[in-house]
């Protein structure tokens, strides 16, 4: 029910998921997340939420629980192409001025620059 | 930028109004309102009109423009009266200083429907025209019901985002509650949880511990999310307070009391705890921290109350997941069990066919054995055993089998091992020592194990026939040795010899307490021999005796050693021989070392070589004296003669005097050294001395040749001391010591302190003194400034003959003979010295009480030489001396017959023996000695006066000259007073 697609950008590694964020789903893009943040030095990722219809607590509680190590590495953890449905979960916890967004892959590809 | 409508834009103000109001309607924020109203007024009236709009919220009045947030100050009785009409106008300035509220005039509108609004229009100056009012009455209901649309618009809002969030929350329940069903791991179940809580309450970090199934008060950590980097493994509670069955309990953390569980706590910093139980097993009990949030904000109460209802969905999955865990750990086990099982068929299996084959092997083996061996029943009857164990308990298998082990064992040794250990399912095999007790009751020491026999599969449990097996060890000749080697240790360790054992690559091992004291290095460090000796030491002394060793040859030497771990140099007596015998010419053994510590003996054979030696140079020095002392006397009486002689030539006296000055001197040394030659020196001439005018008179006759730069102190306690001596002695030592003290500050001068006194010795001190009684004694200081005597002579200064003085001017005498008549006193003295500081010389003399006799004492007798007329014999061997005394007697008047053979002198006597008064014999001659001649003149003519003459002294002699009649003895040599007194004395005591 999720997919977990990632790829090496310049700047960042972008993490494509298809399909819905839930708590059964949630394991599979945790163990990715936490190795990238592991493993990196200054871990820059890029969630395309293009295709994540749907976010559940769970899903925010994995954000949540990596930005805190990520950032402490001098890196971050973004989004793009989130669609209406699954920002507006981000702006009901208030959580929408602590990540950045961007419109577009292109947006975030000329300003994910750490 | 809104583009605003003008007046100038429209045909009346009517219209211009109307416009404004449709822009109001539809206006959708506060901003925008106050937008319009601002262009309107600024349009309409060319003056800034302020508007206020308060909102009630609260129960108050919140300012709502300029975004600023301010409250009305209005209590509740006054919004109400304000509120009573339904629209107010007034120009009061009563009522704006009632608002708190600069300027001159007001209009002000309210609304009575929800939400209750009041607007203001506050301006500066006062308007009373109606048109104006009117309109902005007319504005106002618009501005008002604008408003209205607003509020309502985001109530419904907020209403919509508390539906969503519910729906997320819903959501977020229903989305944990799907994900757990069927899960069955612990850590997953807590993962998922964790993520979901985080999520909904967006805290930063949260972590979830279970209780520890072993240690009921520790709490493991099973999983934990967000930005901790050490959050603690394991929580301790004591208390149980936290937990109630089936229930969630939650506290936040500054609400928690208890300080030590909030330390564990320090790296998390959680917001809110959690304490949860499945109330079904105590197992499933667990605490969960939330927080902080990432925002500053606190968590919210209906937050808090939700993760309590989320926590309480997941115990169904936890309490399934850990009995899951539980059978699956079971599971394993069973499953192990089962492999083991297996394997251990097979291996029977293969036992049974092997066994035929291995059982006649081992029954061979077990009866060819050396040892002992016996099977043994649980009640310890003997089975079977092989024929070695039948020879060690003395009679034959058939005899033996069916009787109780105990019955062949020394009881009066312990025997529990046989009864107790077996009973005991626990222990498999045990080992001891017991006697076994053969017909003939001799006993052999053996060492027995015993094993518990296994289970035999093919017999049933309740068969225990045989269950025990014991080996048996015949090791009565190891006990001797044992008993052998345990006194020879013995007696190495009790021998004061040190016993080590040297390996050939030099480790050294102390084999007892003398050797330890000597190789004892600091711990964990190997012990080379070369460790304990200098480098040199040990290359030349050492090194090639342990090499030889270790080849196989003995080594045994006396040498000088000083180990580096005591003090002194040693003289040992050093056995080196290999600790094995029999070696090839290639292999190296160890070394038993063997030191013996014989440094006394040593000192002593020295001590023995140096009296004996004394003891030759004494008889030596007695007969090179005797004739010299002839020869002096004949040197003296000659000089005297010339002396006497030339008296009428004065150029010639003072080479005569120098002459007799070295002929005295000569004859003094010459005294000494007989004096000392002699055994004892005479007990008969002792007798009470007052010490101190003795120390005096010499003391003045020091003065008289000593420079004037020595200086002489004298400290003399007040008192008579008597001390037992002959006083000539005592002058003797006095003038030596008093001597020598000079001779040392000869060159530089200094100061000669002389102190005398009484001196006790008792308990206390008697020590210092080994060779004194105790009682009191009179003490003799000699204390100079002089050069000192440097450490290496002291101990060789009262030697005789030691003397550092350049050749002729010292004898080496002085101190010897001193000590030697100190000795014979039973006194003592002492000496301590520095370089370049001085010596100190103390005498001890044992004080007595008598005070007898010490009139006479150091009476000196100056009478003038007188001479007689009388006829002397005179008998000497040496023609010398019977010359010279022949002179010197004719000077003095006497009539001389004289001879140098006893028997010519004999003769003569015979012929006429009136014609003789006196005779002078010498003692030593080569026929008959004086006395003997004495006696023969004594047959002749009884009690004739005879002169003895000797170069020993008097005491020599002294027992026989009763014996002879010698009327009175002379040393040699013979000096004219001396001769011309002692005749006058004979002859006027014969006349008497």
């Amino acid at each position: 029910m999720l997919e977990v697609k990632i790829s090496e950008k310049k700047h960042f590694k972008k993490i494509q998921l298809n399909g819905i964020l839930n708590a059964e789903t949630t394991p599979k893009l945790d163990s990715v997340i936490y190795k990238i943040s592991a493993n990196n030095n200054c871990p820059n990722i890029l969630m395309d939420l293009e295709n994540l219809s749907f976010i559940s607590s769970a899903g925010i509680g994995i954000f949540i629980g990596s930005i805190g190590k990520i950032r402490e590495k001098k890196g971050d953890l973004r989004f793009c192409n989130v669609n209406k449905e699954v920002k507006r979960v981000f702006e009901l916890l208030e959580m929408e001025d602590f990540f950045i967004f961007y419109d577009s892959l292109d947006e975030a590809i000329n300003h994910f620059i750490l | 930028m809104k583009q605003f409508n003008s007046m100038n834009n429209f045909n009346s103000s009517q219209e211009f109004i109307s416009k404004t109001a449709k822009d109001l309607l539809v206006s959708k924020s506060f901003n925008e309102i106050f937008d319009i109203c601002f262009n309107y007024f600024y349009s309409f009236i060319d003056n800034n009109l302020n508007t206020i709009i308060y909102h009630i919220k609260d129960n108050n009045y919140l300012l709502v423009n300029n975004n600023k947030s301010d409250y009305l100050n209005l209590d509740k009785n006054e919004i109400n009266e304000l509120f009573q009409t339904q629209f107010l106008s007034f120009d009061s300035l009563d009522f704006l200083s009632f608002l708190n509220i600069d300027g001159k005039s007001a209009y002000v509108h309210k609304e009575s429907f929800n939400p209750k609004i009041i607007l203001f229009f506050k301006n500066d100056f006062t308007k009373t025209d109606k048109d104006f009012s009117s309109y902005i009455n007319y504005l106002a209901e618009f501005i008002l019901a604008a408003l209205k649309n607003i509020v309502l618009l985001n109530s419904l809002n907020d209403k919509r985002k508390k539906l969503e969030k519910n729906k997320f929350v819903l959501n977020a329940i229903e989305d944990l509650n799907q994900s757990l069903i069927g899960a069955s791991n612990l850590k997953k179940i807590s993962h998922i949880f964790l993520l979901t809580i985080t999520g909904y309450i967006t805290s930063s970090s949260a972590c979830f511990y279970l209780r520890d199934v072993r240690e009921k008060n520790f709490f493991k950590l099973i999983n934990f999310t967000g930005n901790l980097t050490n959050p603690p493994q394991s929580l301790k509670i004591k208390e149980e307070k936290y937990f109630k069955k089936s229930e969630v309990i939650y506290s936040k953390t500054n609400e928690i009391k208890d300080s030590g569980f909030l330390d564990q706590l320090k790296n998390i910093n959680p917001e809110v705890l959690f304490f949860f139980s499945t109330g079904f097993d105590e197992n499933i009990t667990g605490i969960c921290t939330i927080g902080p949030k990432f925002s500053n904000e606190k968590i919210k109460d209906d937050q808090i109350k939700l993760t309590a209802l989320m926590i309480q969905q997941i115990l169904a999955p936890l309490k399934n997941a850990f009995f899951y865990e539980q059978l699956e750990k079971q599971n394993r086990y069973l499953l192990e069990t089962n492999r083991l099982l297996k394997n251990e068929m097979i291996e029977r299996k293969n036992a049974q066919t092997n066994e035929a084959k291995t059982s006649w092997k081992f029954k061979t083996i077990l009866e060819t054995a050396k040892e002992g061996f016996l099977e043994l029943d649980k009640n310890n009857i003997i089975r079977n055993l092989n024929l070695q164990m039948s020879l060690i308990i003395g009679d034959k298998k058939e005899n033996i089998i069916g009787k109780n082990i105990l019955d062949f064992i020394d009881l009066e040794i312990d025997t529990k091992d046989f009864t107790t250990n077996n009973t005991e399912n626990r222990i498999k095999s045990s080992s001891f020592e017991a006697s076994f007790i053969n017909k003939k009751n001799l006993r052999t020491k053996c060492l027995v194990n015993i094993t518990k026999l296994p289970k035999n599969p093919m017999l049933s449990d309740t068969d225990e026939s045989l269950s025990k097996f014991a080996m048996v060890t015949d090791i009565s000749d190891l006990k001797n040795k044992e008993i052998k080697l345990s006194e020879y240790k013995h007696i190495i360790s009790a021998s004061r010899d040190i016993i080590a054992i040297i390996s050939p690559e030099f480790m050294v091992t102390p084999m007892n307490e003398p050797a330890k004291k000597i190789f004892s290095g600091s711990e964990n460090k190997d012990l080379k021999i070369y460790d304990f000796f200098k480098k040199d030491t040990f290359e030349g002394k050492l090194k090639q005796r342990i090499l030889m060793a270790s080849k196989g040859e003995l080594s045994h030497t006396r040498i000088w050693l000083s180990p580096l771990t005591i003090p002194e140099r040693k003289f040992y007596d050093l056995i080196l021989y290999p600790y094995e015998q029999n070696l090839s010419n290639t292999s190296t053994s160890s070394i038993i070392m063997i030191m013996r510590d014989i440094s006394q003996l040593k000192e002593l054979e020295i001590r023995v070589l140096q009296s004996q030696k004394m003891e030759a140079i004494g008889t030596l020095a007695g007969g090179i004296a005797h004739d010299f002392n002839n020869i002096l006397s004949g040197i003296i009486g000659y000089t005297e003669l010339a002396a006497l002689k030339s008296s009428n030539d004065e150029s010639l006296r003072p080479y005569l005097d120098k002459i007799l000055d070295a002929g005295h001197r000569a004859t003094d040394l010459i005294r000494q050294i007989l004096s000392f030659s002699r055994t004892g020196l005479d007990e008969t001439e002792k007798r009470p001395v007052l010490v101190i005018p003795v120390v005096k008179e010499v003391l003045k006759l020091l003065k008289a040749s000593l420079p004037s730069t020595i200086e002489i102190n004298t400290e003399f306690e007040k008192g008579s001391f008597k001390v037992n001596t002959n006083p000539t002695h005592l002058h003797q030592i006095v003038m030596n010591l008093c001597t020598n003290a000079a001779h040392s500050m000869e060159e530089e001068g200094g100061a000669l302190d002389i102190s005398a006194g009484l001196y006790n010795i008792n308990s206390l001190n008697t020590d210092r003194f080994p060779e004194l009684k105790q009682g009191k004694y009179f003490f003799l200081k000699i204390k100079d400034s002089g050069q000192g005597i440097p450490p290496q002579n002291l101990e060789r200064i009262f030697e005789p003959f030691f003397t550092t003085k350049p050749a002729g001017k010292g004898t080496g005498m002085g101190l010897a003979v001193a000590l030697n008549i100190i000795k014979s006193m039973d006194g003592t003295i002492t000496v301590s010295s520095r370089v370049n500081e001085g010596s100190t010389f103390i005498i001890y003399l044992p004080v007595i009480k008598d005070d007898k006799r010490d009139k006479e004492s150091n009476k000196i007798n100056k009478e003038s030489i007188v001479g007689g007329s009388e006829h002397i014999l005179l008998v000497d061997d040496e023609k010398v001396l019977v010359d010279m005394t022949s002179i010197i007697l004719r000077e003095l008047g006497y009539k001389v017959s004289a001879f140098t053979d006893c028997y010519e002198a004999l003769e003569s006597f015979k012929e006429v023996p009136d014609k003789f008064d006196l005779a002078i014999l010498d003692q030593t001659m080569p026929k008959l000695t004086g006395i003997k001649l004495s006696k023969k003149l004594h047959e002749i003519q009884n009690n004739f006066p005879v002169i003895l003459s000797s170069g020993y002294p008097e005491e020599e002699y002294k027992d026989k000259f009763l014996e002879a009649n010698i009327h009175s003895f002379i040393m040699k040599p013979l000096e004219r007073t001396k001769l011309a007194k002692v005749i006058r004395d004979v002859l006027e005591k014969k006349l008497i």
